[in-house]
């Protein structure tokens, strides 16, 4: 009786062992076909939310396509953005009112474009130019330091005290004797400490190259990457990309080996209409993995609540008629998320209940949209 | 009458050459590189994303670059053009 107790237990820890093992498996690669239909989960899973709207004050601070959000102790820097790329920064108190804006980087009788904008610690703006100039901003948008970089940087992350930089493979000026690797990690001192993923330029070749915004994060364990065309989730360290989290899509992914030499311009409008892809807008904390992908002239979201063990597929399908939606996270800053509301997304929403709108959050956001002609910024925790 | 078609064909070949330098949005006569950007935005309520596309080019002693692109459909292209060499004075 005794030993087929023991024999029990011990059946039962080995059991358990193996349960954490296949929860372990199952984050490593997340099946969507299984996960759980979440239309209005942020909404539904909030424990308070705060609405921050943009203030205008002249031209100046008027936003074309906000970009990008960078949180510092007291301000907001919004990376604005037109339609052919061409960014700029404005700053805004926590409040929302507005400071300043910032189109170029004048330096030393010099302008600089913006390419890349990220942040060190809370009082730090980080801006990489065109030609790959790392500067240093304070704050106020004052220059601290400027640095040349021998090597192209689209994206650029900071952590563990070391610069983690990506080409997507671009070269400098397109040059093909520039350095060309498309992940360079150095230390504050800018001294290289690992590189790796070469490339190859050919001169005067053609180069075209796709991108979306935040699929280069920092997550809880170092840089977290998605390729655009691929299913994966790496983490980027000085060893080099290793896969973190599989996701199988209910529908395809592009594979380029079966369309040789297509060009990745050719491919944009089938990728767009046929395929799961762009892997974006990742968050990676301790409470949740979450990212973006679009499918289908589509986007949608994935939720896996880490505490839960599940997976929450998002979809905007059944949001058309709901008036209280709070926007998907974008960013994560000191257990906070961050979305934003601005005129054109707030209009996709069809109002059929006049008595239900009065009283709504859409109703809320909008008169602040329409007051200030500006984004609307919403910060929210979860309850998980 | 074939003195006035040469003319006539030669000065549409200019003209043609200059709006070929004209034709570049970004680079041109004296670049050596150039590049051309176009941001997709999706908006869907709650949800949004952009994807960017770049066209880029760098060309070497004699030739310069070009780029253009339909900033509605994306469609684009960076290339390296011959530069006309200077005439030279008698």
């Amino acid at each position: 009786m005794k030993i087929t107790r023991i024999f029990s237990l011990l059946f039962l820890f080995v059991f358990s062992c193996n349960l954490d093992k296949k929860e372990l498996n199952d984050l490593n690669t997340l099946n969507l076909s299984n996960s759980k239909s979440s239309s209005n989960y942020f909404f539904e899973n909030n424990k308070e939310f705060e609405l921050i709207p943009l203030k205008y004050s002249g031209n100046e601070s008027l936003i074309q396509q906000m970009r990008d959000l960078i949180i510092l102790d007291d301000r907001f820097v919004v990376v604005d953005s037109d339609i052919s790329n061409t960014k700029s920064l404005k700053l805004f108190d926590k409040y929302g009112n507005f400071l300043k804006s910032l189109n170029k980087i004048n330096h030393d009788y010099v302008d600089h474009s913006i390419e890349f904008v990220t942040q060190i610690g809370e009082d730090t703006i980080v801006v990489i130019d065109k030609n790959s100039v790392l500067f240093l901003l304070d704050k106020d948008f004052n220059v601290l330091s400027e640095n040349q970089l021998p090597f192209k940087v689209e994206k650029l992350m900071i952590g563990d005290d070391k610069f983690y930089f990506y080409a997507n493979k671009r070269a400098l000026n397109n040059q093909e004797d520039s350095l060309l690797y498309n992940f360079i990690i150095s230390d504050f001192n800018l001294q290289h400490t690992s590189k790796f993923e070469q490339f190859k330029i050919e001169a005067f070749s053609q180069n075209i190259t796709l991108d979306v915004d935040r699929n280069f994060v920092l997550s809880e364990n170092g840089v977290a990457f998605a390729p655009l065309l691929s299913d994966t989730i790496y983490h980027i360290s000085e060893n080099g990309r290793k896969p973190y989290v599989k996701i199988n899509f209910p529908t395809k992914i592009f594979e380029p080996k079966l369309y040789p030499g297509v060009s990745l311009n050719s491919i944009l409008p089938i990728l767009q209409s046929e395929f799961s892809w762009g892997i974006s807008n990742i968050i990676d904390n301790n409470e949740v993995l979450y990212f973006n992908f679009f499918e289908k002239n589509s986007i949608n979201g994935v939720l896996y609540d880490k505490s839960n063990k599940v997976t929450h597929l998002l979809s905007i399908n059944d949001l058309k008629n709901n008036l209280n939606v709070l926007p998907w996270p974008r960013i994560y800053h000191n257990g906070r998320y961050y979305g934003w509301y601005t005129e054109e997304s707030t209009s996709w929403f069809e109002i059929d209940d006049n008595d239900n709108y009065e009283m709504s959050l859409l109703k809320k956001i909008n008169n602040q949209i329409h007051e200030n002609s500006n984004p609307v910024i919403i910060s929210y925790t979860l309850k998980l | 009458m074939k003195k006035r078609f040469i003319i006539g064909a030669v000065f549409s070949l200019f003209i043609w050459s200059q709006n070929l330098e004209a034709s570049c949005q970004a680079g041109g006569p004296g670049s050596t590189s150039c590049s051309v950007s176009k941001t997709f935005e999706v908006i869907a309520g709650p949800a949004g994303g952009t994807t960017t596309i770049t066209y880029e080019t760098s060309c070497g002693a004699g030739y310069y670059s070009c780029c253009n692109l339909n900033i509605m459909t994306g469609a684009g292209s960076a290339t390296c053009i011959q530069s006309t060499p200077p005439s030279i004075a008698p």
